[in-house]
């Protein structure tokens, strides 16, 4: 009989855990994870038997990490080593289980430090650190990953700080790679080289092409030319300063309308001080983030997308016109306020009114006020 | 300068999305003391008013859009020769209104450049 041991119980916080469940590419990363801690135990058996050349067969093939059940408590998934049951009956057994421990408790160690800025290298090799390029990377701002969750004081966070941590804290890494979801200009692209470069506010960057979406790159490519963007999800590369410089896979590719507001609100980013007549204001990057997120998140679909223009003190101004009303808002961005005005320019009838971008209700009064000039059920 | 002078206006290239221009092109605002800058239209062509903004003002502009005096009295604007900042300079003043006047005003004077069309484009 295989025996199988409790192993870890690290706990998954983040809203998207809530009610015990995982999202699938999240595995992606406790996969990950069970490569670094065979490595690790690999390491750890060589170095406690220093006569040994290698690894005694079955160390490795015979042990598996699974997952046998979801916890409650956001989501914990147990974790069990199992060993296989010739492993156990053989006249030389090795008790893999010390080695695979150590290892866990490493891994824990070396997380731990990197939370609290502290080295690393005494825990792990930098070839064990290059692995936390891919654990964790599936974790969003405000998400981790804790290793230790017995230990309410020191659980061992593994989120995004302390995964780039890691993984530059080897002397060789060059960089580290993160999802990226991106919008640009395809400028290039080859079938023979299997190779497009996507123009984004600052940069242009080279990727490869993966058959399943060869056919939207290259009609990217045609419409490019037009202006048309696309939205690009994959996982990018970025250097030890935290610029992206490459990406190294794709996962999702789709074209934008030619009014898309994330698209338009990306083209401002490269608006710099003095921009409009020596005085322009150039909005933050931060406050274009939110205010594409807030379109997003508030902003009807039903609703044709707003023509937007930046303003010369570093707002953004919407503007849509239904018949005879020309309509506006302009946007402040710091204080995330907003002042409405339409004009039905055949009859001089206007009204005006300030807005608070913060609140949902009058995200609500805008797409109200909108649908009934435009004339759309929302 | 008569009721018939274009007053010339130069359109930044944010400004223009869609080939829609904003609004904001005919408004002032308070950094601008809520007079709107044009070029008269009686002493220089679109081509020289163009080519001054951008060669000796070194300025961005995708093109030009006018409205005439007339056209900016008959919404209470006035307009004005200012010749300090260059002699082909004029201002479209909206001292002393409110900002939902400015809005208004400003969205028409767009629409009635909007309708005449470019007198130039880059």
């Amino acid at each position: 009989m295989p025996e199988t041991i409790e192993f870890l119980s690290p706990r998954l916080v983040g809203s998207r855990f809530d009610q015990h469940s995982i999202p699938l590419e999240v595995l992606k990363d406790l996969s990950a994870l069970e490569e670094l801690i065979v490595e690790v135990a690999k390491w750890h058996y060589l170095r406690a038997n220093k006569d040994r050349k290698r690894i005694p067969k079955g160390f490795v093939d015979q042990v598996s990490l699974k997952v046998t059940g979801i916890n409650e408590g956001s989501a914990i998934p147990l974790i069990a080593l199992t060993i296989a049951s010739a492993v156990c009956d053989t006249l030389f057994p090795i008790d893999q289980r010390e080695y695979f421990e150590k290892a866990r408790d490493s891994v824990i160690a070396a997380v731990d430090a990197a939370e609290h800025n502290l080295p690393v290298n005494e825990f792990l090799t930098d070839s064990h650190l290059a692995y936390f390029d891919r654990i964790g990377r599936s974790l969003r701002e405000g998400e981790s990953l804790e290793l230790n969750a017995a230990n309410r004081e020191r659980p061992a966070r593994l989120n995004r700080f302390t995964r780039k941590y890691l993984t530059l804290a080897a002397a060789s890494a060059e960089g580290y790679t993160d999802e990226v979801s991106l919008r640009g200009i395809v400028t290039e692209a080859s079938v023979r080289k299997n190779s497009f470069e996507l123009q984004v506010p600052g940069l242009v960057i080279r990727g490869p092409i993966s058959p399943e979406h060869m056919e939207t790159i290259l009609d990217a490519l045609k419409k490019g030319t037009a202006g048309v963007g696309v939205s690009v999800q994959g996982i990018g590369r970025f250097n030890r300063k935290g610029q992206l410089s490459s990406l190294e896979s794709l996962e999702h590719v789709s074209m934008l309308d030619p009014m898309d507001v994330g698209a338009r609100l990306d083209e401002f980013r490269s608006l710099r001080k003095g921009w409009f007549e020596g005085r322009g204001v150039a909005p933050s990057a931060s406050e274009l983030d939110w205010l594409t997120d807030a379109f997003d998140a508030n902003y009807s679909v039903a609703l044709p997308s707003p023509y937007l223009f930046p303003t010369a003190d570093g707002g953004v101004l919407a503007e849509w016109t239904a018949g005879p009303w020309e309509i506006s808002l302009d946007i402040e961005l710091p204080g995330r306020k907003a002042y409405w005005h339409a004009l039905n320019v055949q009859t001089d009838v206007d009204n005006d009114r300030e807005l608070d971008l913060r609140q949902a209700s009058d995200w609500k009064w805008l797409s109200g006020e909108l649908a009934k000039l435009l004339g759309v059920d929302i | 300068m008569n009721s018939q002078t274009l007053l010339l206006r130069q359109i930044h290239p944010s400004f223009v999305q869609q080939g829609r221009v904003t609004s904001q092109a005919f408004r002032s605002t308070p950094k601008d003391e809520m007079k709107l800058s044009v070029y008269d239209g009686d002493q220089m062509t679109p081509e020289e008013a163009f080519e001054h903004f951008t060669s000796v003002l070194q300025q961005q502009s995708v093109g030009e859009l006018a409205v005439t005096v007339s056209e900016c009295e008959s919404l209470d604007l006035k307009v004005d020769a200012d010749p300090e900042p260059f002699p082909e300079h004029a201002i479209i003043d909206f001292t002393g209104l409110g900002r939902k006047d400015v809005e208004s005003k400003g969205k028409k004077l767009k629409s009635i450049a909007d309708a005449r069309g470019w007198l130039l484009q880059a």
